[in-house]
């Protein structure tokens, strides 16, 4: 009997199983439960963390880069570069970018992209850390317009995206000169703005430029200012001499624009709104011009040369610049067959005080006529001077000429046409040209034979002269030397015969004092006869 | 079909059933029987099987679809990122062109993982269905997917290997990626479903149609 082979009887003999009773739910089917949970909330991680995809267009993928390019706003991270593909019509390329889900409120109209590389523009030198690191997609997020996803990125990085506060103003020029985005805008010479972008009016005719100026500064900006072009050096040439400024160096390389708010300006100041468009004039002399409001213009006829004489060449009275010239013109009138040349001039009384008038403004315009009629009555006349001898600039000068021949305004013209007088340089001239003439008119060659006549005639004087000399030299001379020897003899005598012991000058002393002896007895004589009058008759007493 | 298969006899016709722990044999009593001898619950088939097995592939089908849409590692070189799902890396590798690494890891990684629960998911369908078709054929291919299941961890050593090898600090880090997480589930979960699966209740059915 094999103990390990089983019979009937052995396995009857098989313990019984012990029974536990056990119920419910198996607990394995947790796990596709547990399963499920991290399924779904991995899912749900995924897609939260996914972004919005987006497009953006550029004109070239340079230092772009599929899944390696990044988008950063402040420099952090925000996104990348999926892939980058070619428009249909191979005119720019289609970047798509996937951007953390974070990003998705600022995908709006306004939001724009841009390329940043390094690059050294307006002044500055930017992006040199993505020479190391690559570029990268920069953003500036906007929150105003609706929500999109399909950009246009710039081709240049925008001048402003921090979202500093201040205000953006329109400007209008008539050309753009050395600005660009980015250049600054100065106020007093401190910076406090920058150009934002320009574009061509809708007809091309001028330059629309768009600035910003960071708060506070954009206070200082009411209807009253003005902005100039501070572009740049400049220099300019004219009646005064020349004129260098410029706003710093930084405009000198790279231009700029500056603005100012005259305070004594007779116009009300008033809040500007985004739209108000103000005038960007070439330089800061032409917003001074521009800030006079009361002009009148004149038309004056100059009979001689107006060389010299620019555009904005001022008109002074004696010394002091009341407006400047505006056009100057040439004009052929048919009736009388001649040639004129009107200069038009600007005159802005404004510069004046004005004593005893109460409304300076109302009383210019009531009484401008009466008051110019009454000064030229009394001799005002305009004429051209020169300004500065070495430039050769003629100013217009308004002034006084006492025996100016009598002339009056002609108030039918537009504009009217005031009185001139000819210049004194221009009447020297005209005497000088009178004089030259009266020179051309001698008869010169005819002077010149005769004079050459005389020449001949001269010579054979002064040869016959030298032969006089000659014979005077052989036959006169011993005569002379003979007479002179005869004359020292004779004044030898004649020193003998003064000499004080010679016989003559006693007999001369002895003369004398006969003379003087004689002289006193006369006196005798007669003091006696005065007293004694009666001597003559009498004859002398014995003393008494 | 098969004729010899009804003349061997097994424990359970004949009425007894075998601890797994001791080996002691015991008549068959009710269900939740325990061992008399060492107190191990005793089961004539795996308890559950069937909904257990099920269970786990459902679990592995949940978590197979982070696995490869999640990536399972995590690159950063120089600044740059770069993350791989399991698919994007075997494209990666066959465009660079080492094809037979791709092949590795496709197989490995792709292949066997979705033959696995392709083969338990017919097996538990075809035992529920009291299929007698091929009994042999259907052993060997639980057999098979116990075998290669192990292999389609070779993803996730790699994945660990270059995880805790690659750490230079700024130039070059690794980090397994979520999707690691998912796929070493899903190949746990498998191995899990092949082993709660009772190879003998495909025999059972066999028997039982002949009966």
């Amino acid at each position: 009997m094999n103990e390990h082979s089983l019979n009937e009887k052995q396995i009857d003999d098989l313990p019984a199983a012990r029974v536990e009773t056990r119920s419910g739910m198996s607990i394995v089917w947790l796990i596709p439960l547990v399963a499920l949970l991290v399924g779904a909330w991995l899912a749900y991680k995924t897609w939260s963390e996914t972004g919005p995809i987006i497009t953006i267009s550029f004109k070239t993928a340079e230092g772009l880069e599929a899944d390696k390019t990044k988008i950063k706003y402040k420099n952090v991270e925000i996104g990348k570069i999926r892939s980058i593909e070619l428009s249909d019509d191979l005119s720019h390329v289609i970047v798509t970018a996937e951007l953390v889900r974070d990003a998705r409120h600022y995908l709006t109209e306004s939001t724009r992209f841009w390329v940043v590389r390094a690059r050294i523009a307006a002044g500055e030198v930017s992006g040199l850390s993505t020479l190391l690191s690559g570029a990268y997609i920069g953003i500036d997020p906007g929150k105003e317009g609706d929500d999109v996803r399909d950009f246009v990125g710039l081709e240049v990085p925008p001048a402003l995206v921090d979202r500093a506060p201040g205000s953006h103003f329109f400007l209008r020029a008539n050309n753009l000169n050395s600005l660009d985005v980015g250049s600054p805008v100065y106020y007093r010479m401190i910076k406090v703005g920058q150009v934002i972008s320009y574009r061509f009016a809708q007809d091309g005719q001028s330059v629309e430029i768009d600035v910003f100026i960071y708060s506070p500064h954009d206070k200082q900006i009411n209807s009253n200012t003005r902005f100039w072009n501070a572009s740049g050096l400049e220099m300019s040439l004219d009646a005064n001499g020349v004129h260098v400024s410029t706003e710093s160096l930084v405009t000198v390389m790279m231009g700029g624009i500056a603005f100012d708010t005259p305070r004594k300006s007779n116009k009300a100041e008033e809040p500007v709104t985004k739209d108000h468009e103000f005038i960007l004039f070439k330089d800061h002399q032409a917003t001074l011009r521009e800030s006079h409001t009361l002009k009148f213009e004149y038309v004056l006829h100059f009979s001689g040369s107006v060389r010299g004489l620019s555009l904005g060449a001022p008109v002074e009275f004696k010394g002091i610049p009341i407006g400047e010239v505006i056009d100057i013109n040439m004009e052929f009138n048919a009736e009388s067959n001649d040639i004129m040349i009107p200069v038009t001039i600007e005159v802005v009384p404004n510069s004046m005080i004005f004593k005893g008038v109460s409304n300076q403004m109302e009383f210019i315009r009531d009484n401008h006529k009466t008051v110019m009629n009454d000064l030229i009555k009394r001799g005002m006349r305009a004429q051209l001077k020169t300004g500065n001898y070495m430039t050769g600039q003629l100013f217009v000068d308004l002034d006084f000429i006492p025996d100016a021949p009598t002339a009056s305004i002609n108030w039918r013209e537009t504009p009217p046409v005031f009185p001139t007088t000819p210049t004194p340089f221009e009447e020297i001239s005209t005497t000088i040209a009178s004089l030259v003439k009266k020179l051309k008119t001698l008869p010169l060659e005819k002077i010149g034979s005769q004079f050459q006549d005389s020449v001949i005639t001269l010579t054979s004087t002064m040869q016959e002269t030298e032969r006089l000399v000659q014979t005077l030299n052989t036959s006169v001379t011993p005569a002379i030397t003979a007479t002179l020897d005869q004359t020292r003899k004779t004044l030898a005598t004649v020193e003998q015969t003064i000499q004080s012991d010679s016989s003559t000058q006693r007999d001369l002393r002895d003369v004398f004092d006969e003379l003087s002896k004689a002289a006193r007895s006369i006196r005798i004589m007669t003091d006696y006869l005065e007293r004694h009058p009666e001597a003559l008759i009498h004859g002398k007493r014995e003393n008494q | 079909m098969n004729d010899q298969t009804n003349a061997w006899i097994t424990a359970a016709a004949v009425g007894l059933i075998n601890c797994h722990n001791c080996g002691l044999l015991h008549k068959v009593a009710q269900a939740h029987a325990c061992c008399h001898r060492c107190g191990t619950p005793l089961h004539l088939r795996k308890p559950d099987s069937l909904s257990r097995t099920w269970a786990y592939l459902l679990a592995a089908y949940v978590l197979y679809i982070p696995a490869n849409v999640l990536p399972i590692m995590v690159t950063t070189s120089l600044g740059s990122t770069q993350s791989d799902t399991i698919l994007s890396g075997v494209s990666y590798l066959l465009v660079t062109g080492s094809w037979l690494v791709a092949l590795v890891i496709f197989i490995a990684s792709v292949f066997v993982p979705v033959l696995k629960l392709v083969i338990l998911t017919y097996l538990v369908i075809s035992v529920q269905m009291r299929s007698t078709w091929h009994p042999r054929e259907r052993t060997r291919l639980y057999r098979l997917a116990e075998v290669m299941g192990r292999w389609s961890m070779v993803d996730i050593y790699v994945v660990t290997l270059m995880v805790a090898l690659v750490k230079i600090q700024g130039l070059a880090d690794i980090d397994a990626g979520s999707g690691a997480v998912a796929f070493g589930a899903v190949v746990v979960l498998t191995m899990l479903a092949a082993m709660s699966f009772d190879p003998r209740l495909i025999w059972d059915n066999a028997e039982k149609n002949h009966e």
